[in-house]
């Protein structure tokens, strides 16, 4: 009994640990004590009488915990499926290893010490796909697509597994029968792992390609609103010449009440349009980073489009920014979304973006007008929090959740005098 | 008192400003004086060597390249570094942030806009005049902590909670109509102000901005609505803070 005791305990604590090593960040070893022991209650009661279903009643009992805790049904879902699936690949490894070695003969004997090394391997197999998950850049792009597909996959994976066991517990395997199925189910799980790795690959590289689409049509957004810049230029060099003789005509026979006409009808105007929308997206040659250069130049021109007051300032040349460019482009696009949206409901609508260079950091201050009686600043931080109505409010949230991803990133969120200013520092 | 410095190079724009500003002066009998007016910024400098002043700068950032604005400006800061210094330029559009960030300019005066200049020059005036006045009497207290280059402050009285982030060693620090991140431990934010109060392993409140807790649910809700985190092993005392 106490050996019974101690192999379902060691068994489940490997179950929950190998979860725990998956979710670091998120779970904290209280829960996964827990865990364990609601896991060990129900696995301890229950297994003498109904044998290997057992481990269904603490699948559903891990995942209602996880769900609990991470509020992530999917992610609740894989997490205990997977580590089950390695607890089992380790077994049936072990198992080979006593087929082809002698050494099984004195596992066999000694059922602790076997329960014992088939947990060290699962949690090494753990601690290893863990890392490889680390490595592999884009996961969370993979998961959102592909996520059900992957939950639906390894859940008949789980129950193929488990039939077969059930199956051969009551026909009884034989040594060639379990060699075989070893076999098997290890080509099987590694063809998991290869699609796995393959549809990654695709995903990433798809999502690379859009990326580079939509730079490319930001960028050239950004390449006509030069050439518009051009035209102006030409346009006032033919006035200017124009302007100078017939000012210079007036000047000659001293008549100057013309002359006063001249200038607040004429000449007046002109200076106005020099601060035409296509001016104040000059600075933005200093930014050299392409793809931040692409989103300001899109967002600003779309504001200005709706006739808000759009300027984009970088007074001094911006090389680099020690910052993953998807992540910054998503936090770009997030603030400036949200400042138009906001501008938009004000009488003057103006939206203001600087790169500015300090000492071992850049600043980029995003002001934009709003409301004087807006709501409190905590409340459009609220997941699900937006002025336009319910199911949109996802911007702010997501923005402080990437730059808390981020370990040289903060952010500074303010309101002063109708002003809502968002600094974003980047630490080089 | 207040002392003001012009520095721009056009001969004829200095004197109108100058102008503007010492009539406005005299009209409403300020207590400020026009100290220097120059076309060389080392006037100011050598100026603000030889006295400790609070100024008012209305400085003219084309003085030779836009650069030399920053310059200036910083090298101001230098010496007096509550002073409120005004551009005066061109072309304000494309610098306007970048100015009020590397020098913390007060005000922008545009000189696109040809006629509302001496408008523009008397609102500066005012609001110097209003924040010298208000520093002079104003025994508020400040939180101040720096954030790689950029000093954070904030009244006391503003400041909700503080929150640890998921990343290491961030703090995000919730205050009325503001929320910052910064670099730093807790544990010296509560060393810092006897009305800040450890009330769960990642959570610092401000007691003064209690509205109620919670304590069946551990929550606090502070004057403006936001909820800040208690655990129970804080919560005690948190008890023995809201009752009394």
């Amino acid at each position: 009994m106490i050996v019974f005791f101690l192999v379902s305990l060691l068994q489940i604590s490997t179950y929950c640990l190998s979860i725990f090593i998956f979710l670091k960040s998120r779970l904290n070893l209280k829960l996964v004590l827990l865990m364990i022991i609601g896991a060990q209650a129900i696995g301890y009661t229950l297994f003498p009488k109904i044998g290997i279903i057992t481990i269904l009643y603490i699948i559903i009992f891990l995942m209602i915990a996880l769900y609990i805790k991470l509020k992530q049904i999917l992610l609740s879902i894989i997490l205990p499926i997977i580590a089950l699936l390695l607890s089992v690949i380790s077994d049936y490894i072990i198992v080979l290893i006593k087929i082809i070695n002698p050494i099984g003969d004195y596992l066999d004997n000694q059922e602790v010490i076997n329960v014992f090394v088939v947990s060290v391997l699962a949690l090494i197999l753990s601690q290893v796909g863990r890392y490889l998950f680390s490595k592999f850049k884009g996961h969370e792009m993979f998961f959102k697509r592909y996520g059900v597909l992957f939950t639906v996959l390894s859940v008949v994976t789980i129950v193929i597994f488990y039939v077969n066991i059930l199956i051969g517990k009551q026909q009884g395997f034989s040594d060639e029968n379990l060699q075989a199925n070893s076999f098997l189910f290890l080509f099987y799980f590694v063809l998991l792992l290869i699609v796995f790795v393959v549809l990654t690959r695709m995903v990433n590289k798809e999502a690379k390609m859009h990326n580079k689409q939509l730079q490319y049509e930001r960028l050239t957004e950004y390449t006509k609103n030069l050439e518009g810049l051009y035209t102006d230029m030409q346009k006032f060099r033919h006035d200017y010449i124009n302007i100078l003789l017939t000012m210079s005509e007036y000047i000659r026979t001293k008549d100057i009440e013309n002359l006063d006409s001249y200038f607040t009808n004429k000449i007046l105007p002109i200076s106005q349009g020099m601060q035409s929308d296509n001016y104040k997206l000059g600075t933005l040659q200093n930014v050299k980073v392409q793809e931040v250069k692409g989103i300001l130049s899109s967002k600003i021109i779309r504001a200005q489009e709706l006739n808000i007051d759009g300027v984009i300032e970088v007074v001094e040349p911006i090389e680099t920014l020690n910052m993953d460019s998807i992540k910054l482009c998503r936090c770009l696009g997030i603030i400036l979304d949200n400042a138009t949206e906001e501008a938009l409901q004000c009488v003057a609508p103006s939206l203001r973006v600087a790169l500015i260079k300090r000492e071992g950091t850049v600043l980029i201050v995003t002001t934009n007008s709003c409301r004087p009686n807006g709501p409190e600043l905590y409340k459009i931080y609220e997941k699900g929090f937006s002025t336009k109505g319910t199911n949109r409010g996802l911007g702010l949230s997501n923005l402080k959740e990437i730059v808390s991803q981020c370990d040289n990133v903060t952010l500074d969120t303010y309101i002063k005098d109708d002003l809502f200013v968002q600094e974003l520092e980047i630490f080089e | 008192m207040l002392e003001i410095f012009i520095c721009e190079d056009d001969v004829e724009q200095r004197k109108r400003l100058t102008k503007y500003i010492e009539d406005y002066i005299m009209i409403e009998n300020l207590d400020m004086k026009v100290v220097v007016s120059t076309a060389n910024s080392n006037d100011v400098i050598d100026y603000l060597k030889n006295n400790q002043v609070t100024g008012l700068y209305f400085l003219d950032v084309d003085l030779q390249e836009e650069q030399s604005g920053i310059a200036l400006g910083a090298e101001i800061r230098q010496y007096d570094n509550r002073g409120a210094i005004v551009f005066v330029t061109t072309h304000s559009e494309l610098t306007y942030l970048t100015f009020t960030y590397k020098v913390e300019a007060m005000d922008y005066i545009t000189k696109d806009k040809f006629t509302d200049i001496q408008k523009r020059v008397i609102d500066c005036i005012d609001t110097a005049n209003m924040r010298y006045l208000q520093s002079k009497h104003n025994n508020k207290k400040i939180f101040q902590t720096k954030s790689g280059d950029k000093i954070i402050s904030i009244d006391y009285s503003d400041i909700l909670f503080f929150e640890t982030s998921p990343q290491l060693h961030k703090i995000i620090l919730h205050a009325k109509n503001r929320q910052v991140e910064f670099y730093g431990k807790l544990k010296d934010i509560i060393e810092m102000d006897s009305r800040f109060y450890r009330c769960h392993n990642s959570y610092v409140v401000n007691k003064d901005n209690i509205a109620d807790v919670d304590m069946k649910d551990r929550e606090i809700r502070m004057n403006n609505g936001q909820i800040c985190y208690a655990s129970s092993r804080f919560l005690k005392g948190l008890k023995d803070i809201v009752q009394h």
